[in-house]
């Protein structure tokens, strides 16, 4: 893998925003690119494929064997810990996910975390970064079938003609943006959508209803469901189809990485990662339930003892308690740190986005670079 | 009745009354907010963990703090675990486990989904 800096398009900013890219601000500045070989794209499909049976199992096993586990370290309810029991049971389908790996110095993708519920840079790493490539290097690929993935994704779980409210906090631009992007996939399968702030639903009788008085059945949700569980347990349990499905709040936080690492020790993309501070070692210490990289810190262990090598950076989450990840270098690529998120779409390994920092914690601060091969 | 007796039928009577009576929560408690409920205890509200913390006192019987998540209608002690309702403590209905109306959306207003 190769970053090459390039002189950005001529009023790129027009070019991305007409796509809807409107949330853009310093995040994506197309100032270089990553240029891949084939086998480098090879590796990260095969990883990626890898991984999810892997997770999946994983979910599995908590799921099926372990229900205590869900109680006692994710800290969800005894009632919604049946409703994940019964979804799972039901095979309620997934649309997306995000795979964020990082690249050992031999090459091989690791796994950082998966991101199950809500994995947002999801119209850059598709529409965005392909209409980049198509007009500075039509005659290259890029792997990246994120936008199709989505399409025969909606097609497989709905009939044409049936009807799929999104929704989200309205009040954040890149969750609208994002939500409209995905209710234009689902559009393109021939499904009729309505996207809708998340506090507009209404509950009666354990249904929902829209604002115009439409009862929804079926819904995309741009929020986590750990925030759902945490502001209504009734709403959790009420009649409707979630998509994401709400087994992916097994998935989706880092203390699962632990039981990963506990059934699959010796895979090359699974990094050790334990519940408890370790004795010795290197860590990425990493709440159970965070985001945009917050309260993540490097940390150094020696006879249980911990030293901070990178601070912890800002945030309010940990409160569930942390996830020590062993630390794996990341390679600078011209003094920037990428990490490469591999979308999974209807179970299938789909495309990659690229986002790289100045540090080596990924934070909202990180900025999208497109790649070719 | 002799005295004594009345005396142990009235704590008795007490104690039933302090096991049956609501402590209802203010339905939108700002952050810090302090509650004196009618049974004497003392809370205090998070608003970003959305918690209340059930101060110990001699009156409820609790030696460490206790938090109440009116959002799952769940109680966890200082470590985080899961426990049961304190015996002498029932909340009233809280505005989280409404069963009508607008149900979700309230910590997207303070935090970011981005993942």
């Amino acid at each position: 893998m190769e970053r090459i800096p390039i002189t950005p398009r001529p009023n790129y900013q027009e070019k991305i925003e007409l796509l809807g890219f409107d949330f853009h601000a310093s995040y994506w500045k197309e100032e270089a690119y990553y240029h891949l070989r084939t086998d480098e794209v090879d590796k990260l499909e095969k990883a990626t494929v890898q991984a999810y049976q892997m997770l999946c199992e994983a979910t599995r096993v908590i799921i099926e064997e372990r229900p205590q586990w869900m109680e006692q370290v994710l800290k969800i309810p005894p009632h919604i810990c049946r409703r994940i029991k019964y979804s799972w049971e039901q095979d309620e389908p997934s649309l997306y996910g995000r795979f964020d790996f990082i690249i050992a110095p031999d090459g091989t993708p690791k796994i950082l975390e998966f991101n199950a519920d809500t994995p947002t840079s999801l119209l850059e790493a598709s529409l965005i970064q392909w209409q980049w490539k198509e007009e500075l290097f039509s005659y290259r690929d890029q792997y990246n079938s994120i936008h199709e993935a989505l399409v025969q994704s909606w097609k497989d779980m709905y009939k044409p003609r049936s009807s799929v409210h999104f929704v989200g906090s309205l009040e954040n631009n890149e969750d609208t943006g994002t939500l409209q992007y995905l209710a234009s996939t689902a559009m393109d399968a021939g499904i009729s959508t309505r996207v809708m702030d998340i506090a507009d639903m209404n509950l009666n009788e354990g249904q929902f209803y829209d604002p115009s008085g439409e009862r929804i059945t079926d819904c995309f949700k741009l929020y986590p469901w750990e925030w759902m569980i945490g502001e209504s347990e009734v709403g959790c349990l009420a009649d409707i189809h979630w998509i994401e499905p709400i087994w992916k709040a097994v998935m989706s936080n880092k203390a699962i990485l632990t039981v990963l690492y506990e059934l699959f020790p010796n895979s090359p993309y699974v990094l050790p990662a334990f519940l408890s501070r370790p004795q010795f070692g290197i860590f990425c210490k990493k709440p159970i339930y965070s985001r945009e990289g917050h309260n993540v810190s490097i940390v150094e262990v020696h006879d249980w003892n911990e030293k901070a090598r990178i601070a912890e950076t800002a945030g309010d989450y940990g409160e569930e308690g942390y996830v020590y990840q062993a630390y794996i270098r990341p390679t600078p690529y011209q003094g920037r740190y990428p990490i490469v998120g591999s979308w999974v779409i209807g179970g299938e390994p789909a495309g990659i986005g690229i986002r790289e920092n100045n540090n080596e914690i990924t934070d909202n601060l990180s900025e999208f670079v497109p790649h070719i091969f | 009745m002799n005295k004594k007796t009345y005396l142990i039928a009235a704590m008795c009577m007490m104690a039933l009354s302090g096991c049956t009576q609501k402590s209802e929560l203010p339905e939108n408690p700002k952050d810090k907010e302090e509650y004196q409920d009618s049974q004497g205890n003392h809370w205090i509200y998070n608003a970003m963990l959305m918690r209340w913390a059930l101060m110990p006192s001699i009156a409820n019987g609790l030696s460490t703090t206790h938090y109440y998540y009116p959002g799952t209608n769940t109680w966890r002690n200082a470590q985080g675990a899961t426990v049961d309702p304190p015996s002498n403590i029932k909340v009233g209905t809280p505005s989280s486990s409404k069963t009508k109306g607008s149900v979700f959306g309230s910590t997207g207003r303070t935090r970011s989904t981005n993942a």
